[in-house]
């Protein structure tokens, strides 16, 4: 068989009896170069994608695995501990009823008397206290929503006057300041009031302004966010907000039906087994 | 005189010659297509176990969001109690700054007839009022002495003395300006 060839003639079978080994040759760069393009060439970068893309998984992984420990540990921890103490003196409404049982219980301790209350409430649902306790989760971020007195933090002013002798008023002040919901006086004018036929001693009466405050932030965050820890200073506040007083909301039972419930049953016969 | 001429040894020769070279070209170019071959398994099988491990990965990664997803109640009264504890902590550390004041001036007067009788609290501005009231003009003298003093001045960012008051009683009064943290000096301005 003839090949012609650049105005040459070429013997194929004579070629290939000949060179067959230059052929091969040239076969094997040709599939050497075949394999590097089609395969280590792409397979390679695609197995280095790979890697780094495993690596971020693997990062990812390990912040999970962190958090689900986290997440674990977290009923146990001071912060779930304190959690009734943190919610009462930062509610996540405006504390109005807490805030003058607060007041009541704290004149009562202090032995003055307070009166002329007064108070602009504002908006008494707090859409943002709200999202609070709904928001899914979704991104790792804390949204301030308006400048309070601290991040997250909205206030609630209330004037009153409150009158007796200076060291009750004082005992007051401080006393005030002390209990739940979180309540800092902002104002006070102090004024001494003659003594009357009424009240033979000299007392004074002080008009105040007390600012109460309660939480309004959005908080979201996201499934791979790991779980804030608290600062040191944080932790002091933990232990400090144990000798604050958190007073007693009272509420009124509601009784519905009967009187006696005929399928009550005693706490001395309930007995738990496993 | 006869002369034998053999082309064909020639011809032989010249072959196995080029036959030597090309055995020798094929001896490298198949050592480098069996390296290339090895390669490109190397590489496949690289590229199947990272397939495979980032199979696993990403099942653990499912598993682990689906065991965060079910404690989301958890997560978010943590964030939220979180939230609430940094927010205490800030409002804590400014109201002590006030209460430290208080206390100071309190301390300060405790001998002398010297009465605070307004107390006006900027919480946002960090920023602390206060009337004080002395019974006589001598009172009021060492009153401005120690709100002067070095002692004093040292304790707080700034002080300022305004609005000097005579009553009816004859009483002196005078309006303390004390900011308590130097942040808010430059927030306010």
């Amino acid at each position: 068989m003839n090949i012609e060839l650049m105005g040459q003639t070429i013997n194929a079978r004579y070629i290939t009896h000949t060179r067959r080994y230059a052929l091969f040759a040239v076969g094997l760069v040709l599939l050497a170069i075949f394999l590097i393009m089609v395969i280590i060439v792409p397979q390679g970068q695609a197995a280095l994608e790979r890697y780094e893309e495993l690596e971020k998984q693997k990062e990812q992984l390990d912040r999970l695995q962190i958090k689900v420990q986290q997440l674990q540990a977290l009923p146990e921890s001071d912060l779930f501990a304190n959690s009734d103490r943190i919610n009462q003196l930062l509610p996540s409404r405006k504390p109005l009823l807490e805030l003058l049982t607060a007041l009541n219980e704290v004149a009562g301790e202090a032995g003055v008397v307070y009166s002329d209350l007064s108070l602009s409430p504002g908006r008494v649902a707090t859409a943002g206290a709200d999202l609070t306790e709904k928001a899914p989760i979704t991104t790792a971020t804390n949204q301030r929503t308006s400048r309070g007195p601290a991040s997250g933090v909205e206030s609630l002013n209330i004037r009153l006057r409150i009158s007796g002798e200076l060291e009750n008023i004082n005992q007051f002040l401080t006393q005030v300041e002390s209990v739940a919901p979180m309540t800092t006086v902002t104002k006070l004018s102090l004024a001494e009031r003659a003594a009357s036929r009424a009240n033979p001693e000299s007392f004074f009466e002080a008009e105040m302004e007390v600012e109460t405050y309660f939480f309004n932030q959005i908080i979201s965050a996201s499934v791979a966010a790991p779980i804030p820890s608290l600062s040191v200073t944080q932790q002091v506040i933990l232990n400090e907000i144990t000798s604050y007083t958190y007073p007693d909301i009272q509420t009124r039972d509601v009784i519905q039906g009967g009187v006696n419930d005929p399928f009550r049953v005693d706490d001395s016969e309930f007995i738990l087994t496993q | 005189m006869r002369l034998d001429i053999n082309f064909l040894h020639q011809h032989r020769k010249a072959l196995t010659s080029l036959e030597k070279k090309d055995k020798k070209y094929y001896t490298y170019t198949l050592y480098g297509a069996i390296t290339t071959t090895i390669a490109a398994c190397i590489i496949a099988g690289v590229s199947l176990f990272l397939s495979f491990s980032a199979d696993q990965v990403l099942a653990n990664r499912q598993s682990l969001e689906a065991s965060i997803v079910q404690q989301e109640a958890i997560e978010r009264s943590a964030l939220v109690l979180a939230a609430k504890v940094g927010s205490l902590a800030e409002l804590i550390s400014q109201r002590g700054d006030k209460q430290q004041a208080i206390t100071y001036f309190t301390d300060l007067f405790s001998g002398d007839v010297v009465m605070i009788k307004d107390i006006d609290y900027q919480s946002r501005e960090g920023v602390l009022q206060l009337r004080i009231e002395a019974e006589t003009v001598f009172v009021f003298e060492s009153l401005v002495d120690a709100l002067e003093s070095e002692q004093t001045q040292s304790q707080f960012e700034s002080i300022t003395k305004s609005e000097l008051r005579r009553t009816r009683e004859g009483a002196y009064s005078i309006v303390v300006t004390v900011v308590l943290r130097k942040d808010n000096v430059t927030e306010a301005n």
